[in-house]
């Protein structure tokens, strides 16, 4: 029951965890992102629409972040925030899309193909073929609206 | 059509942080494959090379299944500029909790990775606003938040 154990064990016994992207546009990244992982973006709760939402912000706030979440309640919340500076190095955290998972070979390498293929008229970039390895299995690397890392694996 | 994904975070020295962020997130380490004893004895019966081996576990895992697995990669390259992913970790139990309770919850868990090897870097909070977090930086100088 919520506030039975306020601070009881050593860790707290609620913990939600979100990825925070930050972004030039967040609304836009995180439609990209719906569209990648399935992920659904509802208003903030007590508002019908984003813009209805927005409209209630002064006019510097307005389309500061966007959020999106997994339908299915197990993937984290992903988050995107405005932020002034642009992306200049290569990210150090970036998401693996699971689209190939148990599949080796040929026909891996056409199920990572086919989703780059649904991806690209969505804004992304494709970088490279990474084929498989001693160590990895094939993983198609690409990039999102914004340039932010991502693969196909 | 619904995918999942798996984080990964490029590092130096995968093993040290896997651990704290096992323990950040309450996962655990992923275990090797059944009948190996260790991550090298697997990756030695896949024919990778020793040169690459003896870098410890570096995968966690959500025991509960929900969450996405983590993987820590080594690269050669260091952290130079803030990043732009990271983690917020919500331990405060939401706007439905007072704010001195959740300044409580906040302060404790932040003093707990503090223990494990994180860096306290701010307090985020601002009057008149109903939030409170702290940032903070992993072990390896990665950013993130409780509030």
């Amino acid at each position: 029951m919520a506030g039975s154990r306020p601070y009881g064990g050593p860790m707290a016994s609620v913990r939600q965890v979100q990825v925070t992207f930050d972004c030039a546009e967040p609304e836009r990244v995180a439609r990209f992102w719906c569209e990648v992982l399935g992920y659904v973006a509802p208003p903030p709760e007590g508002f019908a629409s984003w813009d209805e939402f927005d409209r209630t912000l002064p006019p510097e706030e307005r389309g500061s972040w966007f959020a999106c979440v997994d339908p299915s309640g197990a993937g984290p919340r992903l988050f995107f925030q405005r932020v002034p500076e642009g992306k200049v190095v290569k990210n150090r955290l970036h998401l693996d899309v699971r689209v190939g998972t148990g599949l080796v070979g040929e026909e891996r390498l056409a199920v990572l193909e086919a989703e780059c293929a649904r991806l690209v008229p969505l804004g992304a970039v494709r970088v490279r073929l990474l084929l498989a390895d001693d160590d990895n299995e094939s993983c198609l690397v690409m990039q999102d609206i914004e340039g932010n890392e991502f693969c196909l694996d | 059509m619904a995918s999942t994904f798996q984080l990964v975070i490029d590092c130096a020295d995968p093993e040290p942080l896997a651990r704290f962020w096992a323990a950040a997130l309450g996962y655990e380490l992923e275990p090797p494959p059944a009948g190996f004893g260790s991550w090298d004895e697997y990756w030695r019966q896949v024919g990778v090379p020793e040169d690459d081996l003896g870098l410890g576990a570096d995968c966690i895992i959500d025991p509960a299944g929900r969450g996405p697995r983590i993987w820590f990669q080594v690269v050669p390259e260091r952290k130079t500029v803030k990043n732009r992913l990271h983690l917020d970790i919500s331990v405060g139990g939401g706007r439905s909790a007072a704010i001195e309770v959740r300044k409580q919850r906040v302060d404790a868990e932040a003093s707990r990775l503090a223990a494990l090897g994180a860096v306290i870097v701010a307090v985020l909070q601002t009057d008149g606003l109903d939030h409170y977090g702290v940032a903070m930086k992993d072990p390896e100088g990665n950013e993130f938040d409780i509030n």
